[in-house]
């Protein structure tokens, strides 16, 4: 039976009173999630379609507008949200009268009239689902995917408003209940096994869940570990998930979900390398091409609490579990640290500028090395305990 | 006569070689063709009249003798004309012109030449002309029976080519097909594109030939007209004629020869057994076309992909479009779209949508530096121009 957090972890206790205060002195206005209607998603959508017919009725070829969801240049930073796309961002015009274009314009209007008719019928389906009905048309499944967040973006609409479902790929476990928009009852308490993330986070109900913190696993490794060492019930209550690597968007809904909902400490354990450091970056901060959901997306409160470059020389990590940073490494740990949202954190730069001076990154596994059970044994615990989160 | 007519082009064209001035190819040509007026028509008086730069150089005091050298062997059929061509019409061409550099004049005695085939092969010699040195006005007038029938070969759109090691050619590049009335205007090309080919050593068969010659060859050119659509489409576009012409542009030196009748006679010979040389090289003359002609064909195949592509798009955009608007429940949405095309149910909008679709994405004319999307009139010194290569 797990001790209670609350006394063995001071730390974290105190951390969670802080963050609350924060959220109640915030006034949150961002968390207000702008619910659109259903009607609101069909008017946006019959907006775009009289849009094409006023065109072909002027003997004008049709234009699309869409916002460019690839580039820095769209994108500001603001502490409170993360990364959001600027008001007035550089657009892509796909024409229907241009062959290099047209296929794309078809793409759009075919994804268009499914999400109308789903959204029509309050009925849903999933990315896969739409490829799977005119693969022809879409060639693969990354056209879908990308296809259905542009519309996202141009209708100004979160995906989830589309009736269009991603599978998930994350993974939780631990002091959670709740319900499916179906009424499906989800239990994430068993220790042996974990439950796959939901892929309609919009409908969760009745979430009940006593845990004192969050956890964020970057890789489904280090996830499967903890659960084969009952981390959940020696650290209980406590919640872990996993998206296993870059974070899908509704594991990333999940995890904001969770904060609006329990407003408890969310941590971050990644490899100590600059693609762990991005992954948790996406967590907190956002990523350039969602940056129009940033609202509903990023988590700004979550915390690095490992695997640190400074835990690298603390802990004596044996000099074979360390690897060499490569050429790919270093220029990615120099784009983050030119990230706009860097500056906030000095701590966080600190711990990367050690990594760029020792030129050696690690995964969690590297652990390991000190002893079999280090991780689920000693450093979590003692991390938790003593406040070893930046 | 069309074979007369011919020998003493060639032999102004070897002169204007053998100068060796780069000779620009402009001015204006004149055949004139009369009848003896009152007399039983047995002969037929042909005069070649040329002024301007492509004649430079020629001095009448020494063709005339080369003329007579060459008469037995070139133009066993002329003799010395006895009339003088209408000095008004060579007035007319001078003012045009300027100055006669070029002023030959023959009879014919042969009655079978009064069959009216010679007077089409004149004309098709004289139209392949012009083809290929457009910068030369050519004019062709028939005076019979106090009627006069006159031609003159226009060149709306010339091309320079550059040849390696030769002179430039100009072509007419004129596109003689209209375009569809549904296409707008400025979006068709008015001329064609040269395509330069390459070059290939031809072997000559021995019976060709009656002595030994050395470096035959020939380029391939082809002058394709673009931005024409397949006739072939599903949808109801109208069919064009597409038009692919190919020049074969022959070159023979030989060392032993130095006499304008021997250069005179080889050329005569080649083309008298032309057909046997390019069997003779028939593989790599079947190559090299073929390898020209689907260079001149990129162009539209890659038209024809582009149109399919087009096409099976817009049957998405349609049948998407439509679908939302059928089960709209949106009254205003609804009528927005039928009033905006202007009619009263979906299935009329499906229909007009579709026409409009077809209209605004077929004949997409995507303009090179080098076409021409406007129709010029000819006029003087200010002829539409491309330089190709």
């Amino acid at each position: 039976m797990g001790s209670d957090v609350a006394e063995l972890f001071p730390e974290i206790e105190k951390l969670r009173v802080q963050l609350l205060h924060n959220v109640e002195v915030t006034a949150d206005f961002r968390r207000v999630e702008e619910e659109i209607s259903h009607q609101e998603v069909l008017t946006r959508i019959e907006n775009i379609i009289l849009g094409i017919v006023t065109s072909l009725s002027k003997d004008e070829a049709p234009v699309l507008t869409l916002p460019n969801r690839s580039s820095w240049a769209n994108v500001s930073f603001d502490s409170a949200i993360g990364l959001q796309m600027s008001s007035g961002s550089d657009v892509t015009a796909v024409r229907s009268d241009c062959a290099s274009s047209v296929t794309k314009f078809a793409q759009i209007l075919k994804i268009l009239s499914v999400i109308y008719r789903l959204v029509q019928s309050n009925s849903y389906a999933t990315k896969r689902d739409i490829y799977y009905n005119n693969t022809q048309l879409f060639g693969s499944q990354n056209t879908v995917d990308h296809i259905v967040d542009d519309i996202s973006c141009m209708l100004k609409v979160p995906r989830r408003s589309l009736h269009v479902l991603a599978t998930s790929k994350g993974l939780i476990s631990g002091d959670l209940c709740y319900m499916e928009e179906d009424g499906t009852r989800i239990d994430c308490r068993s220790s042996s096994a974990a439950v796959a993330v939901s892929p309609n986070i919009g409908g969760i109900r009745n979430i009940v869940s006593s845990a004192k913190f969050v956890l964020i696993v970057e890789k489904d490794a280090t996830f499967q570990r903890l659960l084969d060492d009952d981390f959940c019930s020696k650290l209980s209550p406590c919640i872990i998930i996993t998206a296993k690597g870059v974070p899908d968007v509704n594991s990333r809904l999940m995890v904001r979900k969770l904060w609006d909902t329990l407003h408890i400490p969310i941590f971050a354990l990644v490899d100590a390398d600059p693609h762990g450091i991005e992954i948790m970056c996406i967590y907190k901060y956002g990523s350039v091409a969602m940056s129009f959901e940033a609202h509903s997306l990023t988590v700004p409160s979550v915390m690095w609490l490992g695997l640190l470059p400074s835990d690298l020389r603390r802990l004596r990590v044996p000099e074979d579990a360390l690897i060499p940073l490569t050429k790919t490494d270093e220029n990615k740990l120099n784009s983050l640290l030119q990230r706009p949202y860097l500056s906030s954190q000095p701590d966080w730069q600190k711990e990367m500028e050690l990594m760029q001076q020792s030129k050696v990154k690690a995964e969690i596994q590297s652990l390991a090395a000190i002893a079999p059970d280090f991780l689920t044994s000693i450093y979590l615990p003692n991390k938790l305990r003593y406040g070893g989160w930046i | 006569m069309s074979r007369e007519i011919q020998q003493v082009l060639r032999l102004v064209m070897l002169l204007g070689k053998q100068r060796g001035v780069r000779v620009q190819a402009a001015g204006g040509l004149l055949v004139l063709l009369w009848t003896k007026t009152g007399a039983a028509v047995q002969s037929l008086n042909c005069t070649v009249a040329g002024a301007g730069p492509w004649c430079k150089g020629i001095k009448m005091k020494t063709l005339e003798p080369v003329l007579t050298d060459l008469k037995e062997s070139m133009f066993p059929r002329m003799s010395p004309c006895p009339s003088v061509p209408d000095p008004e019409e060579l007035c007319a061409f001078t003012d045009l012109y300027g100055s006669l550099r070029l002023l030959l004049s023959f009879q014919m005695r042969d009655s079978r030449l009064f069959i009216p085939e010679w007077c089409v092969r004149i004309e098709e010699f004289l139209r392949m002309f012009s083809l290929v040195n457009a910068g030369i006005k050519t004019q062709l007038k028939l005076q019979f029976s106090q009627q006069t029938f006159q031609q003159e070969f226009r060149v709306k759109i010339k091309s320079k080519v550059a040849r390696a090691k030769q002179p430039s050619l100009m072509l007419d590049v004129t596109c003689r097909t209209q375009p569809p009335e549904c296409v707008k205007k400025g979006c068709w090309c008015q001329g064609g594109h040269p395509l330069c080919g390459s070059r290939l050593p031809l072997s000559i068969p021995p019976e060709a030939m009656e002595r030994d010659h050395v470096n035959s060859g020939a380029t391939v050119y082809t002058a394709k007209q673009e931005n024409l659509q397949d006739s072939e489409q599903e949808l109801s576009l109208p069919s064009v004629q597409q038009t692919l012409l190919l020049f074969l542009f022959l070159q023979h030196s030989d060392p032993f020869t130095c006499h304008l009748s021997d250069s005179m006679a080889t050329e005569a010979l080649i083309e008298h057994h032309l057909e046997g040389i390019l069997s003779n090289n028939r593989q790599a003359v079947t190559t090299a076309l073929q390898t020209e002609l689907k260079n001149a064909l990129k162009g539209l195949n890659r038209g024809k992909k582009n149109h399919e592509k087009l096409r099976s798009a817009a049957e998405v955009i349609l049948s998407s479009s439509i679908s939302i608007v059928s089960c709209s429940s949106n009254l205003d949405f609804r009528n927005a779209c039928l009033s905006s095309m202007k009619v009263r149910d979906t299935h009329e909008l499906s229909a007009s949508l579709r026409e409009s679709l077809r209209r605004v994405t077929s004949w997409k004319f995507i303009p090179r530096g080098k076409c021409y999307p406007t129709q010029v009139e000819e006029q003087e010194g200010d002829e539409p121009t491309g330089r190709e290569i």
